[in-house]
C-alpha cells in the first residue's frame, strides 16, 4: 500500500491505492500563490511512495509515467529534474518519460514553459509509475516567461543548436499585422536570417531556405509561401509549439541539408467546446474545438482570411486600386481515442493565395497537406507511431493582357509514410523506423488565359521518384555527465521511369546546342542516389549548471526549390533529383557551452558551426526555368561553405524577460567549371544571396498592471549581397547596367525596432484581448534590394533603394473567446 | 514588382541613394547595325568609363557612373563569307559609318572586324533573316497620374501600338521594335529688320528608349499580333508636325537572346522578383585577348519600318507655350534651345526629305 497526499488550491484530500509495481497514480496540483515567483517551486506537497517487496533487492530502478494537462492530452517535452542529480530527462512526443535511478529518496520537479511546474517527492524502493497533470499558467501571473523549455534543458539536454518555443513565448514577440508567425518569429534566434521583408523562408546557419525541412506533426509541408511571403501558413491559433533543428537533426528527419522545423499543432479539447472569433487589420480569424464524442472524439479548426482588399481600394493609384489581394488557410483536426494508450488522428492543413496585380499579371497558388496519424502506447516502454500523408501544391502564373496572355501552371503531388517506434529502457531511448516519400511533378502547362490571347497550348512532362529511408537512434546516458545521441539513416533515392533524358556532347556546356541523342527509360528507374547519413551529438556535463555539447551530422537533399528569384516565391519549382542534378550533401560540426545562472533565471550559450555542402546549385547567367524539360542546361553545380558564431543570453524569469541573440556567420558558394558559361566570379569563393555576417537582435517583455504585456524588439543586420552596376552603356538607345561579379556589393544595413502591448480582459464578461502592434517604430527605410534605373529617360542609372516597409506600420487585432 | 504592391504598397518607398562603387576595368562597348535598308549603317565604339573616373556624384547623390567615351581611330572593316570587306570612316568621334556597301544582301554571312591598337576584335558572322512581319501603327492618348514633388501631377500620353502581320512560315521568328521620333522644333521668332523666320530645327529623339518590344512566334499561333511600341507624354513638341518612325527587326535567336536579357535587366524593378542581374553576353570577342569581356552587339537583321505623324490638330489638349516670343521678355531670359538649333540635343537643320 502506498499513501499520497493530493493537493489542490489548498485541498488537502487523502487517498490509498492498490501498490504495484506499474500502477498508475493521477495527481492534479495548482498554485495557491500565484503572485509570488518562488511559491511554486518551494512547494513540496506530494509524496509517492514505492516501497520495495521484500524477496527483491535491486540497485537501479525506474520512474516512469505520462504527463498530460487538464485536457489530457500528453506534453511533449517537459524537463523532469532530480534534485542531487546531475542530470534529468524530458518527455518524449507521447509525453512519456524514464528516469532510471538508485532506490532512494527523490525530490523530482516536472517543468514546462506553458505549466506551472509540479514537485513531487519519490520514495522509490522499486520500479515506479507517477503519472502528471500540469496546469497552464495563467496569463495574469505577476512574471513574464520566455522559456522555450524548461530552461534548465539549456544546459541538460545532449542536442546543440535545437530553438524549441511554444505559441505563448511567440506571441510574446512583436509581430508584424499584430499576427505571431512561426517563421518570423524564428528570425529573433541567433543562426536564423532571411533575405528581406516580404521574403518567405528563413536561413539557417547558412543554408537556402529549401535546405529546411518545414513539417506540421512530422508531416511534410513542402510549399508554405503564403500571403506573399508576409506570414506563413501556420495559423497561431492552431500551433501548440515548434522546434528547430539547426544543422543537428535527429535521424528520424532527413530529406533536408541545413536545418529541420517541426510544428506541433494543438490537439482539440476533450472536455468543452470552446470559440474564438478575431478581427484583425489585415486578417480575420476564426477557431472552434471541443469533443465531438465526449472523451473519444475531439475536433479543432482553424481558419484565418485576409481582408487586405480594402487596404489596396485605399491606394488613389488606378492600378493598385485594380488589384486583388487575398489568402486564406485552414487547419482542422479530429482525434479518436481508440483507446486509453492509442489514438488515431487526422489532420489538414490547406492554403491559397491568389493575388493580381492591375491587368498585368497574377499568381494564385494553392497548397493542402493531410494525413492520418496513429499513436499507441502498448507497453510503458515502447511507443509506436505510424502517418501516411498526402500533400499537394499547385502554382499558377498568369499574364492577363496581349498577345501572349497565358496562364502558367505548375505543381507537385507527394505522398509520405512513416513508422517508427520509441523504447525506452534505463540509460536508453531507441528509436527506430522508416520512411517513405512518393514525388511526382504535375505536368508543367502554357495555355491562353483568355479568347484572344495567340499563345499555343503546350505540356512537358516533369519528373517523378521515391525516397527511402530507414533510421535507427540512440539516446544514452552511460554517465551522469555523458549523454550521448546517436543515429543513422540510410536514404535511398530513385528517379522513376517512365522518361526520357537528353544525352549531351562531351566537352560541351550543357546546352540545346550540345543535345547529341535523347535516351529513353521505360520502367524501372533511371537514376539511383544513396547514402548513410550519421549523426552524433555527444554533451559533458560539466557541473550541473554548465554543459559542452559537440554534433556532427550528414545530411542529404533529394529534392531542391529552383528558382531566379532572392527568395521563396509562389513560382518556384520543386525539383527532384535526376540523371543531371546530383543530391545535396551537407556536413555540419558544431560545438557549444551552455550555462544557466541564478536556478536557471539566466541562460547563456554559445556555439559555433561550420558546414560544407557539396552539389550546391546555383544557376547560369539569365536561367530560363518555365517550360524547359532540361533544366540541366540552366544549372550548374557547385559546393558551399557556411561557419559561425551563436550567442545567446536569455532571462528566463522576472519581470523584465527576453533575450540579446548575437550570430556571426558567413556563407558563400563556389562554381568551378572549364566552360566559360558556366563559371561564377571566375570560379572563386562568393557570398550567398543571404549571407549576412552580423546579426542581432534584443527581445524584452514586461508585465504591465493589471493584464497587459509590453513587448519590444530590436533587430539588426548587415545587409545582404547583390551584384551591382559597375558602369553603365548604350545600345541603340537603351541604357544597360554592366553588372559587377555575383554579390560583390551590400544594400545597407538593416535595423528595426517594434513594440506591442497586449491586453486581457478588455471588456468585462468577456474572455477577450486586445493587441496594439507598431512594426518598425522609427520608420526606417530599410532597404531590401537596391536597384538601378533610368528616370526621365536619363542616359545614367542611377542606384535606389526599395524598402518593403518603408514606415511605421500599426496594427490592431481584437480576440474573443467564447 | 510584387512586393511593392502586395499590402504593404501603401508603405513601400523606393528612393534615390548613395551607393559607393568600386572602380572597375574600362570595357570596349561596340553596336552596331547593318540592315537590308538601303540607308547609312553606323557602327558606334565606346569605352566604360568607371575605370578612369571617380564615380560621379550630382546632388550629393552618387551615381553609377558617367556614360561611355567615345573610342577615336579605330580600324573598322565589315567582312562577308564571300570574300568581301567594306570599312567604316569614323564621321564622328565614336561613330563610324560603312562605305561602299549600302545593304545586306540576303544569304551573305557579315562579320565586323574592329582593330585598335594591337586589340583585334570579331563579332561571329550572321546573315539577315529570311523574313519580317509588316506593322500597321496607330496610336492612343490617354491620361495618367504621377506622383511629383509638389503632388501628383496629370499628364496626357501618347501611346503607339504596332498591328503586325505575322509572315507565313514554319521557322522561328524572332522579332524587335525600335521607335525613333523626328519633330520639328520651332524656335522663338524674335524680331528682326528683316523679318527673318528663325532657321529649321528638326530634332531625332528616341521617346521611350528603355521600353523593349521582342516577339518570338514559338509559343504563339496567331497571324496578326499587336504591341505597343512606345508611351510618350505630350508636350510642346507637338505643337508642329511630329513623326513616329517605327522599325520592326527581324533578329536571329542569338540576337533575341541578347535583347531579351538587356530587357530583363532594364525590367528590374528591387523585388524578389527579379531576375539575377550579370553580365550580357556579346557577340563580339577580343581575338587577341579571349579573356576580355566585350560589351554591346553587332547585329544583323531585316528590317521593315513604318512613319505616321502627327500635328497640333490631332491634340485635344492645351499645349503650353514654350518658345513664343514675349515681347516683355529679355532675350537672354529664353531657354537656350528656344534660341539656337544648336543647343538642342540630336538636331539638324536638314529637313528629312519624307518630313
Amino acid at each position: 500500500m502506498i499513501s499520497h497526499v493530493r493537493l489542490i488550491r489548498g485541498l488537502r484530500l487523502n487517498k490509498t491505492i492498490n501498490s504495484v509495481s506499474n500502477c498508475t497514480v493521477y495527481i492534479a496540483f495548482a498554485v495557491v500563490c500565484l503572485f509570488h515567483e518562488q511559491s511554486v517551486a518551494q512547494t513540496d506537497s506530494l509524496r509517492y511512495v514505492f516501497q520495495p517487496s521484500p524477496s527483491s533487492v535491486t540497485s537501479q530502478v525506474s520512474l516512469t509515467g505520462l504527463v498530460t494537462d487538464l485536457n489530457k492530452q500528453p506534453i511533449p517535452r517537459v524537463s523532469i529534474y532530480v534534485d542531487g542529480q546531475f542530470t534529468g530527462t524530458n518527455t518524449d512526443d507521447q509525453g512519456k518519460y524514464f528516469l532510471s535511478l538508485k532506490p532512494g529518496d527523490y525530490r523530482v520537479v516536472f517543468r514546462h514553459v506553458s505549466m506551472l511546474p509540479v514537485i513531487v517527492s519519490v520514495s522509490l524502493g522499486k520500479n515506479g509509475v507517477v503519472n502528471v497533470v500540469m496546469y497552464e499558467k495563467k496569463f495574469n501571473l505577476e512574471e513574464v516567461v520566455v522559456e522555450a523549455e524548461g530552461a534548465e534543458q539549456n544546459v541538460s539536454k545532449i542536442d546543440a543548436g535545437v530553438i524549441r518555443m511554444g505559441i505563448k513565448e511567440l506571441k510574446q514577440i512583436p509581430s508584424f499585422m499584430g499576427e505571431p508567425d512561426v517563421i518570423k518569429g524564428l528570425q529573433f534566434m541567433p543562426g536564423i536570417t532571411s533575405v528581406g521583408e516580404g521574403s518567405a523562408g528563413i536561413n539557417v546557419r547558412g543554408g537556402q531556405a529549401d535546405q529546411n525541412l518545414i513539417m506540421i506533426n512530422e508531416v511534410m509541408v513542402l510549399n508554405s509561401n503564403h500571403a506573399l511571403g508576409f506570414l506563413s501558413p501556420f495559423n497561431p491559433d492552431v500551433v501548440q509549439d515548434f522546434t528547430l533543428f539547426k544543422g543537428n537533426l535527429p535521424s528520424y528527419y532527413g530529406g533536408r541539408s541545413s536545418a529541420a522545423l517541426n510544428i506541433q499543432m494543438k490537439e482539440g479539447n476533450p472536455d468543452q467546446w470552446k470559440f474564438q472569433g478575431t478581427l484583425g487589420t489585415t486578417a480575420s480569424k476564426l477557431f472552434a474545438e471541443g469533443p465531438v464524442i465526449k472523451n473519444r472524439l475531439t475536433f479543432l479548426s482553424g481558419l484565418r482570411i485576409s481582408n487586405t482588399n480594402w487596404v489596396l481600394n485605399q491606394v488613389r493609384n488606378k492600378d493598385i486600386q485594380n488589384s486583388s489581394l487575398t489568402f486564406h488557410d485552414f487547419y482542422g483536426s479530429l482525434q479518436f481515442s481508440i483507446s486509453p494508450k492509442s489514438q488515431l488522428t487526422l489532420n489538414t492543413l490547406s492554403t491559397g493565395d491568389y493575388f493580381k496585380f492591375s491587368e498585368e499579371f497574377g499568381y494564385d497558388w494553392k497548397s493542402s497537406v493531410t494525413s492520418l496519424q496513429f499513436k499507441s502506447l502498448p507497453t510503458n516502454r515502447l511507443a509506436l507511431q505510424a502517418l501516411v500523408a498526402y500533400g499537394r501544391f499547385r502554382n499558377n502564373y498568369f499574364d492577363p493582357t496581349g498577345n501572349e496572355a497565358a496562364t502558367l501552371r505548375n505543381g507537385m503531388d507527394y505522398w509520405q509514410s512513416k513508422i517508427s517506434a520509441l523504447f525506452t529502457i534505463e540509460k536508453h531511448t531507441l528509436t527506430a523506423g522508416f520512411e517513405s516519400i512518393y514525388y511526382l511533378s504535375k505536368p508543367e502547362s502554357l495555355s491562353p488565359y483568355n479568347e484572344q490571347s495567340a499563345v499555343i497550348s503546350a505540356s512537358i512532362e516533369k519528373d517523378k521518384g521515391i525516397e527511402l529511408a530507414g533510421f535507427i537512434a540512440e539516446e544514452w546516458t552511460p554517465l551522469p555527465a555523458l549523454g550521448i545521441s546517436a543515429g543513422l539513416r540510410f536514404s535511398l533515392f530513385q528517379q522513376l521511369a517512365p522518361d526520357s533524358i537528353f544525352l549531351y556532347a562531351n566537352g560541351q556546356t550543357k546546352s540545346i546546342d550540345s543535345i547529341t541523342d535523347t535516351l529513353s527509360v521505360t520502367n524501372g528507374f533511371i537514376k539511383q542516389y544513396q547514402g548513410l547519413e550519421p549523426r552524433i551529438a555527444i554533451r559533458f556535463t560539466i557541473t550541473q549548471d554548465q554543459s559542452l555539447k559537440l554534433s556532427y551530422n550528414r545530411l542529404i537533399q533529394y529534392i531542391q526549390s529552383l528558382s531566379t528569384t532572392t527568395a521563396p516565391t509562389p513560382i518556384d519549382l520543386w525539383q527532384i533529383s535526376s540523371y543531371y542534378i546530383k543530391p545535396q550533401i551537407s556536413d555540419n560540426i558544431s560545438l557549444g557551452y551552455f550555462i544557466n545562472l541564478k536556478e536557471n533565471k539566466w541562460s547563456f550559450s554559445i556555439e559555433t558551426f561550420y558546414r560544407k555542402t557539396q552539389n550546391a546549385l546555383d544557376y547560369k547567367n539569365f536561367p530560363d526555368l518555365f517550360m524547359n524539360n532540361h533544366l540541366e542546361t540552366e544549372l550548374v553545380n557547385g559546393r558551399g561553405k557556411a561557419y559561425g558564431l551563436e550567442f545567446l543570453v536569455k532571462r528566463n524569469r522576472g519581470k523584465w524577460t527576453g533575450w540579446l541573440a548575437y550570430t556571426y556567420s558567413r556563407s558563400f558558394i563556389q562554381v568551378v567549371s572549364p566552360y566559360p558559361e558556366e563559371l561564377i566570379n571566375n570560379g572563386n569563393w562568393y557570398p550567398a544571396v543571404y549571407d549576412k555576417p552580423h546579426v542581432a537582435s534584443w527581445i524584452m517583455n514586461r508585465k504591465l498592471w493589471p493584464n497587459g504585456l509590453l513587448g519590444f524588439s530590436f533587430t539588426y543586420s548587415t545587409g545582404r549581397p547583390i551584384s551591382a552596376v559597375s558602369s553603365t552603356y548604350v545600345v541603340d538607345g537603351v541604357s544597360i547596367p554592366n553588372y559587377s561579379n555575383r554579390n560583390e556589393y551590400r544594400i545597407p544595413d538593416y535595423y528595426r525596432v517594434d513594440i506591442s502591448y497586449t491586453a486581457g480582459s478588455v471588456l468585462k464578461k468577456l474572455n477577450d484581448s486586445l493587441s496594439i502592434t507598431v512594426y518598425n517604430l522609427f520608420s526606417r527605410r530599410n532597404a531590401y534590394s537596391v536597384f538601378f534605373q533610368s528616370v526621365d529617360n536619363s542616359l545614367i542609372l542611377k542606384p535606389y533603394r526599395l524598402s518593403i516597409l518603408g514606415t511605421v506600420f500599426p496594427s490592431v487585432t481584437y480576440s474573443v473567446t467564447f | 514588382m510584387l512586393t511593392v504592391i502586395l499590402l504593404g504598397i501603401v508603405t513601400a518607398c523606393i528612393d534615390l541613394i548613395e551607393f559607393p562603387l568600386k572602380n572597375e576595368t574600362k570595357q570596349l562597348v561596340v553596336f552596331g547595325q547593318l540592315t537590308n535598308l538601303e540607308e547609312p549603317h553606323y557602327l558606334y565604339l565606346s569605352e566604360t568609363f568607371s575605370g578612369s573616373k571617380n564615380p560621379l556624384i550630382i546632388n550629393g547623390v552618387l551615381i553609377t557612373t558617367a556614360l561611355p567615351s567615345p573610342v577615336k581611330g579605330a580600324r573598322v572593316t565589315l567582312y562577308d563569307n564571300q570574300g568581301n570587306s567594306y570599312p567604316y570612316r569614323e564621321i564622328e568621334p565614336g561613330k563610324y559609318e560603312l562605305q561602299e556597301l549600302t545593304a545586306a544582301l540576303p544569304g551573305v554571312e557579315y562579320s565586323v572586324r574592329i582593330q585598335r591598337g594591337n586589340q583585334i576584335y570579331e563579332s561571329i558572322p550572321q546573315s539577315i533573316s529570311e523574313l519580317v512581319g509588316i506593322d500597321s501603327t496607330y496610336y492612343e492618348i490617354t491620361e495618367d497620374v504621377y506622383p511629383s514633388k509638389d503632388g501628383k501631377r496629370l499628364t496626357h500620353l501618347i501611346n503607339v501600338f504596332a498591328e503586325t502581320t505575322l509572315p507565313e512560315t514554319e521557322n522561328e521568328l524572332f522579332l524587335r521594335w525600335e521607335v525613333e521620333e523626328v519633330y520639328y522644333w520651332e524656335l522663338t521668332f524674335f524680331p528682326n529688320p528683316f523679318n527673318v523666320p528663325p532657321p529649321d530645327c528638326f530634332v531625332y529623339s528616341n521617346p521611350d528608349p528603355q521600353r523593349i518590344t521582342l516577339f518570338r512566334n514559338s509559343r504563339v499561333n496567331s497571324k496578326t499580333i499587336t504591341n505597343q511600341v512606345t508611351s510618350r507624354e505630350i508636350d510642346a513638341t507637338f505643337k508642329n508636325r511630329h513623326y513616329f518612325i517605327v522599325r520592326q527587326l527581324s533578329l536571329n535567336e542569338d540576337n533575341y537572346r541578347y535583347w531579351n536579357e538587356v530587357k530583363q535587366l532594364v525590367g528590374n524593378t528591387g523585388s524578389v522578383f527579379d531576375t539575377p542581374p550579370a553580365a550580357i553576353t556579346s557577340n563580339l570577342i577580343n581575338k587577341t585577348n579571349e579573356d576580355e569581356k566585350v560589351l554591346g552587339y553587332f547585329e544583323v537583321s531585316r528590317v521593315s519600318e513604318t512613319r505616321f505623324f502627327l500635328v497640333r490638330g490631332f491634340i485635344p489638349y492645351y499645349l503650353e507655350p514654350y518658345c513664343e516670343y514675349d515681347p516683355q521678355k529679355p532675350r537672354s531670359e529664353y531657354p537656350e534651345e528656344c534660341v539656337s538649333c544648336s543647343n538642342v540635343p540630336n538636331s539638324t537643320g536638314v529637313r528629312p526629305p519624307w518630313f
